[in-house]
């Protein structure tokens, strides 16, 4: 019986008492020894390889152990698990490989090639498949059309993946993504004046991987600007919109304090010609209030030597209200006027509306009003 | 008398045609003429969310794979047989939805795969009332997703 030997898988293959976490790497080589002479074969890990943790303490579960297998782009495991609530636990990672039968439990070995020998209290901690993360896409080649760009790279040899192309211009805050199932994604509505970066990964389909898998890392970002490389894209131009921004304000903010200004200056104005104040004849009525007690026809007696007419309120007359009271000035020149010749019936209107006619002049025009006629000059006037 | 040999060879014949129809039940299909890429694809689109429907939040993942398959045809077949052949605790996978496509997608992409297969496990499940789904069909529909995507995998690009 030959003696398999297996290397290059882990990292720690004695007993493991430190509390730490211990990492087993790689592909499986096969050391065979036969009648003394050690031949190695290197079994790529494939589909139906199975891996197993095997404890010499029975009762020590995977859970507690936080086992965790990655099949790392279909070609190297990693295996992972926890010691550290186990100090002083003797423990031992042995790992077989080979076909998988149907469920056969508590078979002794059912893993033949290599002739390794394994424990009877073997446990599986694995199933097929492995969790998968598959290699981060190499070799991104961009070929631009107008407002488009087509992303390509060789596929992985796996049936189930999908390829995701993110792309990002210095306006856009996130990345946006887009999917297909080979590598050949073309992102369309592009502006060929602004920069891109981009960037790809390649992930599983829960379909043929089930759910329990890992997205590859991020290809390298790659930006581009006019269908040209570049190392980056410039950030958002901030600075340069900056100071006009500040200036634009700047200029907005003075105009509004100028205008504001100007409207407190002229408020009183503005006052004025939006709410017009209710005229006080105080100012223009010297003494009317003070000494007259408001008696405008007291006042007119008394300031401006005006005879007062009194309204006829019969004889077909209209009484006109108050703002019809007649005011004449009688003029001190030589020539004087008639003031006070009352007239009655002749020339007034059916409507009352107060008429003028005409006399012959006698040193001046004549105007008759409400029945008084007035002989007028040229320092004389009416106010009706 | 020669009335009577002709009659007897006419039913020879037709007994002849009928084993050879009960044989056809009982042998399994063989899968191999079958188009995969297109029945990859029927199962990527629906019926892979009808198990998952079946499934009902039950994780997979908590139930070991303990079935596996080789290639293409011999997943089909093990799919066949967990999909339409009732087990002691679950025997009635045949008549659900994903079932029913699986049937359908298999008549349409495999040459020479008949129904009745699936009458014939519809005609057994009519006798016998519905079963609530149990641990050991969620069990089973579990493998099957294992199957099903171990027969995705088996698809390798040029």
């Amino acid at each position: 019986m030959s003696h398999a030997q297996t290397t290059g898988f882990l990292q720690y293959q004695s007993v493991l008492t430190d509390a730490a976490i211990a990492v087993g790497w790689g592909s499986v080589d096969i050391d065979n020894q036969s009648n003394g002479i050690w031949t190695r074969n290197r079994l790529p890990l494939g589909e139906e390889t199975g891996v197993h943790l095997s404890q010499s303490l029975v009762g020590v579960h995977r859970e507690a152990l936080q086992v965790q297998i990655i099949w790392f782009n279909f070609e190297t495991v990693r295996v992972t698990w926890n010691v550290s609530e186990h100090s002083g636990t003797n423990l031992t990672f042995l790992y077989t490989f080979g076909q998988r039968e149907e469920s056969r439990p508590n078979a002794a070995r059912y893993f033949q090639r290599g002739g390794l020998s394994v424990s009877t209290q073997e446990v599986t901690l694995c199933r097929v498949p492995f969790s998968v993360k598959p290699a981060s896409p190499g070799d991104l080649a961009f070929l631009w059309r107008p407002e488009e760009v087509t992303v390509t790279c060789p596929d992985l040899p796996y049936d189930g993946l999908l390829y995701e192309v993110q792309h990002r211009s210095t306006f856009d805050t996130s990345w946006q993504s887009k999917q297909e199932d080979t590598c050949n994604v073309t992102i369309e509505g592009l502006d060929a004046q602004k920069c891109y970066c981009f960037r790809a990964r390649v992930k599983t389909t829960e379909a043929s991987y089930g759910p329990d898998t890992y997205p590859s890392d991020w290809s390298q970002v790659t930006c581009w600007h006019g269908g040209q490389p570049r190392d980056s894209c410039p950030d958002k131009p901030v600075n340069a919109k900056f100071p006009k921004f500040i200036l634009i304000c700047s200029l907005v903010t003075l105009l509004t304090l100028c205008l504001l200004l100007l409207s407190l200056w002229k408020l009183g104005r503005v006052r004025k010609l939006l709410i017009p104040s209710v005229p006080d004849p105080k100012s223009s009525f010297s003494g009317l209030f003070e000494q007259h007690r408001g008696n405008f026809q007291e006042w007119i007696k008394d300031t401006q030597n005006v005879a007062q007419l009194h309204k006829m309120g019969s004889g077909g007359e209209r009484d006109c209200g108050p703002e019809d009271v007649l005011v004449v000035q009688l003029a001190k020149t030589p020539t004087t006027v008639d003031a006070l010749t009352p007239r009655t019936g002749e020339g007034e209107s059916s409507g009352g509306s107060p008429q003028l006619a005409r006399r012959a002049p006698q040193g001046g025009d004549m105007v008759s009003v409400g029945g008084f006629t007035f002989v007028m000059n040229d320092s004389s006037y009416v106010t009706l | 008398i020669k009335g009577l040999g002709q009659r007897k060879k006419k039913e020879a014949f037709f007994r002849k045609i009928f084993i050879l129809q009960l044989v056809g039940l009982v042998l399994t299909y063989d899968f191999t003429n079958c188009d995969f890429e297109k029945i990859k694809q029927k199962y990527q689109k629906t019926i892979y969310d009808d198990l998952k429907e079946y499934m009902n939040g039950s994780k997979s993942t908590q139930f070991n794979s303990t079935i596996s398959c080789n290639n293409q045809p011999d997943c089909l077949t093990k799919i066949q047989r967990i999909t339409f052949s009732p087990t002691h605790g679950c025997t009635s996978l045949a008549k659900e939805e994903f079932a029913l496509r699986t049937n359908a997608t298999f008549a349409l992409q495999c040459p020479g795969y008949s129904r009745i297969q699936i009458n014939n496990a519809q005609a057994v499940e009519k006798r016998k009332k519905r079963e609530v789904t149990t641990n050991k069909c969620l069990e089973q529909v579990s493998q099957l997703l294992g199957l099903w995507g171990r027969f995705c995998r088996s698809f390798r690009k040029q």
